[in-house]
């Protein structure tokens, strides 16, 4: 690698949306790799003490060498320090505070060393159409759904699945976003199937294709492809060569239905996507949808 | 047996804010305290004393109290001013308001000049393009201040920032930058502008050298020299998540205390953000002396009325945008008051907009129903589109406010035009309905917000003009005793500190306000302008060109 890039992902939603059940999850799952997590406050991640390795002001490090970092200082130098030890995380996961502002806090995502890796949005399924009609905080819960590329659906256990339905349709009213039922794997949430790295991960939680793409591709293709999305590809990640784009390799990331093309800042040479979809996305439909890629050529 | 001395100060009038001796001609001050308030006749009797006439063409009030600043309100003269309204320095330099581009281009030339190193940005502050009639300002206007330093300017927002060319070179912003924030021309070229924190940060290292220096502890020094020089000997910091911790307390302290600084410093911390226990906040308290005081709790709630991020009630923004943000869940307040509540901590709560003061209403009418308590002094900060019937309310609960009433002269002229429009706008800071509601009322000017100046800040509510000229919301304004009482003895109150300072009385610190003009005989709209020959504190005298 050129320099380490580290992949950003913003965790936002409303007060018990289940944000901090999430994180704590996310902070004992071996597959992820060494996070780095981001909160207001320490009040709202419960962290296992046994897990605890040091508590230093303002960070919090735990034995499987993730992170806890609150925002105390400000987000320009949490990121900062984040940054002066790249070599020890892998990924960073930012929790939005209950009434922030999710598309907000993902433009830090942009800053140098890190990519925006996905807004996730959590949504309690049992209280949201209600609670969207609250006086003082109804228009912050819409504003953060419609912010999301990824749904993600707490609390559905307490529903019927035509009730589940109807929360989905109401959703999809507001926002474009892909919505999932909780809970999902971690490789679903950050499409975990990066290319060129190995991961010992589970098959039965997610669907995944990669697929070489040897020749450059048109940029028509491109907004062909984008629009025909099956509805089960949660993520797609991964190189091309792009005829329009300047640079030599393009990076390309799909959270959801929303798509960016960056200039590569990886040595990976290789042309090739990998999708992660639901459990049971069809292969072959994901195949012929990237197969729209090559079509122009 | 030897007395300590008295020394007796004649002055031309001394307004006492003590509703008993309300004026006096002589101030008798033993020690850091008023010994006695009356007339040198009736102090003849006092063993030891000596009369000082320093004061004697000097007109004398108590000393200024701001109920609402910040600690690092001087931190921005690090760096070089160049806002619209003519703004004096820590060092009592006045620096006239730039009106268009080239005012602003000159002012950064000549700091351009005056830096040694190719190398150092420039870095300026204030910046209010709002008031330019021309075209935007952009960073190609600051590219003919150099090509080769960055210069990087805060707009008075602070929400957004100018750079020029070299600056986002040097950085790497271009066309491909991603983010939001950074509007581009017809080329897709950054036309220089980094709108909110994510954006303005890639500025990198300029960006951290421009807030980094603002925290030097020089600052709080000039934060001292700026108070001297508006008659204030009381500060607030509201409020400092790290409030707790010894290292803010020791650097506090190292300038509180030492008997060269001229006022008393009130740390209230941000729960919300520090997670600060009571018991930490507790212990805290235990640490305040006579000058620094510590362990009390401010929380912010909703936004700005000016930034279209206040939380308002129906109507809403006169645009019909969508309504402003909250910083703090609503529905959270309780939970997070009442351990500070049950403690007796004394807690203030930013409210700008109308429904953000609701659920303020709401939490204390709660906690004070769960836990009884009289003498809470709760007080609403900023408290800017407060409706009449609030303010009754809020006299019910025994609460206070502190109203943000230079909005009226900076901001007056856009709220009739732009955010609320001319009815609301005419009940901002509405400090007759306040004091008619028999609320307790303080106003404050929100240094480095506005400029640290309490005669301006009850020159605003006594007139209520506009920086255009009108006078906005006329049956709004008090009288210039009442404003006076507000800046003075109701701070006092709203800090708890009513028994040490804001009047002068016997056994109070000996804090002055020092005038060079009687505020209570010029012409009302004459109020600001009122010379300052300097303060006393603590017995203390500053004279302000001495500092
Ligand atoms: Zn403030």
């Amino acid at each position: 690698m050129i320099e380490n890039v580290l992949p950003f992902t913003v965790i936002g939603g409303y007060l018990g949306a289940g944000k901090t059940s999430l994180i704590n999850n996310l902070l004992t799952d071996s597959t992820i790799g060494r996070l780095a997590i981001v909160v207001n406050d320490f009040g709202e991640v419960n962290i296992d003490e046994s897990l605890i390795l040091s508590h230093d002001g303002d960070t919090i490090s735990l034995t499987n060498g993730c992170i806890c970092c609150s925002l105390i200082d400000g987000f320009a130098e949490t990121l900062t320090q984040i940054r002066a030890r790249s070599d020890q995380i892998d990924r960073v996961v930012v929790e939005v505070s209950g009434v922030g502002e999710p598309r907000k806090i993902a433009q830090w995502g942009h800053t140098p060393g890190y990519f925006l890796d996905g807004v996730v949005v959590l949504v309690d399924a049992s209280t949201v159409i209600e609670r969207s009609g609250d006086p003082y905080v109804g228009e912050t819960i819409c504003s953060q759904i419609a912010a999301a590329d990824l749904v993600l659906l707490s609390h559905c256990d307490l529903l019927e699945d035509d009730e589940i339905h109807i929360v989905e349709q109401w959703l999809k009213s507001l926002s474009s976003a892909m919505i999932l039922r909780s809970p999902i794997s971690a490789s679903m949430l950050f499409g975990l199937e990066e290319v060129g790295v190995e991961r010992n991960i589970s098959p039965i939680d997610h669907v995944s294709v990669t697929l070489e793409f040897p020749k450059p591709v048109d940029l028509a293709s491109i907004e062909v492809w984008e629009k025909s999305r099956p509805s089960g590809v949660v993520r797609v990640k991964g190189f091309l060569s792009v005829n329009e784009r300047s640079e030599e390799n393009t990076e390309v990331q799909m959270c959801g239905p929303n798509l960016t093309m960056t200039a590569s800042q990886s040595d990976q040479l290789r042309k090739v996507l990998v999708v992660v979809a639901t459990p049971r996305t069809p292969k072959a439909s994901i195949i012929k949808w990237l197969n729209l890629l090559n079509l122009a050529n | 047996m030897s007395v300590e001395v008295t020394t007796i100060y004649p002055a031309a009038a001394i307004y006492t804010m003590d509703p008993s001796r309300p004026t006096v001609s002589a101030v008798a001050i033993r020690g850091e305290r008023f010994f006695a308030a009356g007339t040198l006749d009736e102090m003849r009797s006092i063993a030891n004393y000596e009369v000082d006439n320093t004061f004697a063409g000097k007109i004398l009030l108590p000393g200024f109290v701001e109920a609402h600043s910040h600690g690092m309100a001087a931190g921005l003269w690090m760096h070089t001013y160049c806002g619209f309204f003519n703004r004096s320095d820590p060092n009592g330099k006045i620096w006239t308001g730039c009106k268009n581009i080239n005012e602003v281009i000159d002012r950064l030339r000549v700091a351009d000049d005056s830096l040694e190193d190719p190398n150092e940005p420039l870095l300026a502050w204030g910046l209010d393009p709002i008031y330019f009639s021309e075209e935007r300002l952009v960073g190609s206007h600051l590219d003919q201040v150099s090509l080769s330093r960055p210069i990087f300017v805060l707009h008075a927002s602070a929400h957004l920032a100018t750079v020029n060319s070299a600056l986002m070179d040097l950085e790497g912003i271009n066309s491909e930058t991603p983010m939001e924030g950074i509007p581009k021309d017809a080329e897709g070229n950054p036309i220089g502008e980094l709108q909110e924190p994510a954006a303005m940060s890639l500025a990198g290292t300029v960006f951290r050298s421009f807030f980094g220096r603002m925290k030097a502890q020089d600052t709080k020094w000039a934060l001292g020299r700026l108070a001297n020089k508006a008659g204030i000997t009381t500060l607030t910091d509201l409020g400092n998540p790290l409030s707790t911790n010894q290292t803010t307390i020791d650097e506090w302290r190292d300038v509180v205390d030492n008997e060269a600084f001229p006022a008393r410093m009130f740390i209230f911390d941000s729960p919300a953000m520090s997670q600060t226990s009571t018991e930490n906040l507790l212990i805290a308290k235990e640490k305040s002396s006579d000058k620094l005081r510590l362990g009390a709790v401010k929380v912010v709630l909703d936004g700005s009325i000016q930034g279209y991020t206040a939380r308002l009630r129906w109507p809403g923004y006169l645009d019909d945008r969508s309504n402003g943000m909250w910083v703090f869940p609503p529905e959270q307040l309780t939970e997070l008051l009442r351990p500070f509540h049950e403690a007796g901590l004394l807690i203030h709560v930013h409210c700008n907009g109308d429904e953000a003061v609701d659920v303020f209403l709401e939490t204390v009418e709660t906690l004070l129903s769960e836990f009884p308590k009289t003498d809470h002094r709760y007080t609403v900060q900023h408290c800017q589109l407060t409706s009449p019937e609030q303010y009754r309310r809020i006299s019910a609960l025994n609460m206070c406010v502190n109203l943000f009433s230079n909005h009226t002269w900076y901001w007056g002229d856009q709220h009739v035009t732009s955010t609320v429009g001319p009815d609301r706008a005419a009940r901002m800071n509405s400090a007759r309905t306040a004091l008619d509601a028999g609320v307790p009322v303080s106003m404050h000017c929100d240094a480095p917000v506005t400029p640290l100046g309490s005669l301006h800040v009850a020159w605003a509510a006594v007139n209520r003009r506009t920086a255009s000229g009108f006078v906005l919301g006329a049956e709004e304004q008090i009288t210039v005793d009442e404003a006076l009482h507000a800046v003075t003895l109701g701070a006092a109150y709203q800090l708890k500190m009513d028994g040490e300072i804001g009047s002068i009385a016997p056994r109070k610190f000996a804090d002055l306000a020092i005038l060079e003009e009687d505020p209570y005989t010029i012409d009302p709209n004459d109020l600001r302008d009122v010379p300052i020959w300097g303060t006393m504190s603590g017995g203390k005298i500053f004279p302000a060109e001495n500092t």
